[in-house]
Order: structure tokens, then C-alpha cells, then sequence
């Protein structure tokens, strides 16, 4: 049995001989495009390797609960700006006019709203009686001597055996 | 430049054979005039026959989800010599080359490289995955193939059916295919695939049985 080591194979490399029963080209030139093929798809897919890179492609938006940044302060007609911050006063004249004037808005006849009870989807469009609740108590009530009957019955069952 | 072809073709003739380990170089032609591969491309009869012939199987990858495995498996060429064999390889693209999801196999003949092949089904591989783009694969394919068909990387007669080149994202697989899944015999293969792929001691080279290959959680027969 002919064994060849690597280093000797290795030396008869120059012997090399090209069988013609196959077009070595075209199987070279068909994997050469597939290669190309493949380069040009992940070109045109912008991948470029890696895993899931955040620097590449579309990134993630996460969602932030910032509070809104108030406007920044302009300066009046004299130039000056002022950083106060204009609350209106809860006391004093002006506010207890105010504060009438919103409750005589509530009483008047246009802002009054009547709550009517939508019962249409009750299982009654009846309106309850008071009467019918008292017939739904509990009719049977615990009789505390007819329950000392049952015990003596037994009793006396006992003593006739 | 007549120099230089006496000298490489010293080699070649029957009296000329160097070790007597090798394989002696066989007369093809009942012509008692050697010529050598040298002296003509297409008639010489001088050749390093090898033990058994083998065939150089392509995988294209797949562009179209309709084709099935059989349809991207195609044997390229069938081959028995050592000249042959560097003709071949010095023709085809090399293993670097190679698109992404291709694959090369070299089997001996009427062997198909897949695991329902009764040679191959009862055997496993001798496999490891080069994550490291920066190695040199063209060597270490060719390095693969040379101990395949010089048949020095067994003791025993056609153990090994064949090697599997898979070229991946992740990696590149160089796989050793062979027929049983015997311990005492592949132990040895693989010290010496070890060898062959100049792996480091920090690298373990795994033996999967080819029954175990659907089982993607299975652990390996043999580690070395």
C-alpha cells in the first residue's frame, strides 16, 4: 500500500497535470460571481458585518419622560428680562371676586347639568321598592326550642332501644 | 532550461525512486520510453498512482429556497494520481475563495458526501471550527488533503472516507469523515489530524457521530 507524506506530495507539485475532462474555468469563473454576488448583496444591504451594531443601520428611539422646558424669557421694550414667576395671589379683593364669580357661574340655570339614572340596563326598569327588599330577608330563623324538642326525641329513641 | 526539466524529472522515473516508503511511480503505457508529466502535458506515462481514487464534490450555496441539497451537491472531477491531484487543485479556487455558505469535499469514489451513505452513515467527523479569520485556511485545506490522499493520517485501510471544507460567517470547518465510530481507531486519526491542522494545545478537536449530527445538543464521542 502506497502512503504519501505530506512534504513528499508537497515536492511533486510540479508535476502537476491539468485533466481535460472538465472546463476548470468555467467552475472557477462560476464561483468567482457567486463571490461577487455575495459581496454586492451585503453592500446593498448595508450590512457590513458584526451583530446587531447600534453604530450601523437604523437604531433604536427610545422613549424619554423629559419635562417640558419652559420657553426661554424674552426681554421687554427696555431691554430687561425678568425671571419672576407671575403667579396670581390667592387672597386679597380681587381674588374673592374671583373666586364669586366662579361659584355664581355654577348656580346659574345654563351650567346646571341633571343626572338622570340610565336604569335601562338594570335587570328591572322598575325603580326598587322598599317593600320587596323586606320580602327578600331570611324567612327561616333559628328556633332555639324546637331545636331542645329534637334533642329529647333522640334521647328518648335511645332509651327504648 | 533542458537543465531544469532533466532535474525535475529525475524524480519521476522508476529508477530514480527516493524513499522505499513511497509509493513507486507506474508505468501506464506498455512503451518501455518514459516521459514524464514534463515532457508532454497529455503523453506521459510516468505517474505517482495513489490507493484510491477520489472525487471533489461542490456545494454552491444556495440562491433560491426551492433547491434542495442534492441540487447544490455536484461532483466536479474524479481523480487517481498525484499529478492528478495538484492539476486539479492548482485549477479550482482556493479554500479562502470560496463564497460563504460553500462547501468542498473530497470523498473516495462512490462515496457521497452525505450521512445516509452506508459507508458513512455507521462513522462520525473529526471536526474544528477556525473562528479566527486571520489563519492561513488555503494551507491547512491543502495540508488536509494531503494527508487524505497520501492516506498517512491512518493506520488502518480506508478509515477515513473523506475531508469536508464549509465555509461560514462564523467560521471555517475543516471536517475528517469517517467510517466507523470506533474509538480505538479514531483516536489515532485524530492525534494526527491534530497535527495536521497545527492546532495548539488550548484547541480540542471534537468527534461527532454522524447519528448524533441532528442532535444539536449532543456531546461529542471523543475529544482530543
Amino acid at each position: 500500500m502506497a502512503k504519501y507524506e505530506i512534504e513528499q506530495l508537497i515536492q511533486l507539485r510540479e508535476t502537476a497535470y491539468v485533466p481535460t475532462s472538465v472546463d476548470f474555468a468555467e467552475f472557477t469563473k462560476s464561483i468567482l460571481e457567486e463571490r461577487e454576488r455575495q459581496a454586492q448583496q451585503e453592500e446593498e444591504s448595508g450590512f457590513t458585518g458584526g451583530r446587531r451594531r447600534s453604530s450601523i443601520g437604523i437604531r433604536p428611539k427610545f422613549k424619554t419622560n423629559r419635562p417640558k422646558r419652559a420657553p426661554a424669557p424674552q426681554p421687554d421694550a427696555d431691554g430687561w428680562v425678568t425671571l419672576d414667576n407671575h403667579r396670581k395671589s390667592a387672597s386679597g379683593e380681587e381674588a374673592a371676586n374671583e373666586k364669586q364669580k366662579f361659584k355664581d357661574s355654577l348656580k346659574s340655570d345654563t351650567t346646571q347639568v341633571k343626572v338622570r339614572p340610565n336604569n335601562k340596563n338594570l335587570g328591572s326598569s322598575k325603580p326598587v321598592d322598599s317593600r320587596d327588599i323586606i320580602a327578600d330577608q331570611q324567612k327561616s330563623t333559628f328556633n332555639a326550642f324546637a331545636a331542645l324538642g329534637d334533642e329529647s326525641d333522640e334521647e328518648s329513641e335511645e332509651d327504648d332501644e | 532550461m533542458s537543465e531544469e526539466l532533466n532535474k525535475a524529472t529525475e524524480n519521476l522515473s522508476l529508477d530514480a525512486q527516493a524513499p522505499a516508503t513511497e509509493a513507486p511511480a507506474t508505468e501506464t503505457s506498455t512503451d518501455n520510453a518514459q516521459s514524464t508529466v514534463l515532457d508532454s502535458k497529455k503523453e506521459f506515462n510516468v505517474k505517482h498512482p495513489l490507493n484510491s481514487k477520489w472525487t471533489l464534490w461542490y456545494t454552491k450555496p444556495a440562491n433560491n429556497p426551492k433547491e434542495s441539497w442534492s441540487d447544490l451537491l455536484k461532483p466536479v472531477i474524479t481523480f487517481s494520481s498525484v499529478e492528478e491531484f495538484w492539476g486539479i487543485f492548482n485549477s479550482i479556487p482556493q479554500a479562502g475563495e470560496l463564497p460563504l455558505k460553500a462547501d468542498y469535499h473530497l470523498f473516495r469514489e462512490n462515496i457521497k458526501p452525505e450521512w445516509e451513505d452506508p459507508e458513512n452513515s455507521k462513522g462520525g467527523k473529526w471536526n474544528f471550527q477556525f473562528k479566527n479569520k486571520d489563519i492561513n485556511i488555503n494551507e491547512l485545506w491543502l495540508r488536509t488533503l494531503l494527508s487524505v490522499i497520501g492516506e498517512t493520517i491512518e493506520d488502518d485501510d480506508n478509515e477515513v472516507n473523506g475531508a469536508v471544507l464549509n465555509v461560514r460567517k462564523v467560521a471555517i470547518r475543516i471536517s475528517l469523515w469517517t467510517k466507523s465510530s470506533d474509538r480505538a481507531k479514531l483516536f489515532p486519526i485524530g492525534m494526527k489530524f491534530r497535527k495536521v491542522l497545527k492546532l495548539s494545545d488550548a484547541d480540542s478537536l471534537e468527534f461527532l457521530s454522524h447519528k448524533d449530527a441532528d442532535n444539536r445538543s449532543a456531546k461529542p464521542l471523543l475529544t482530543v
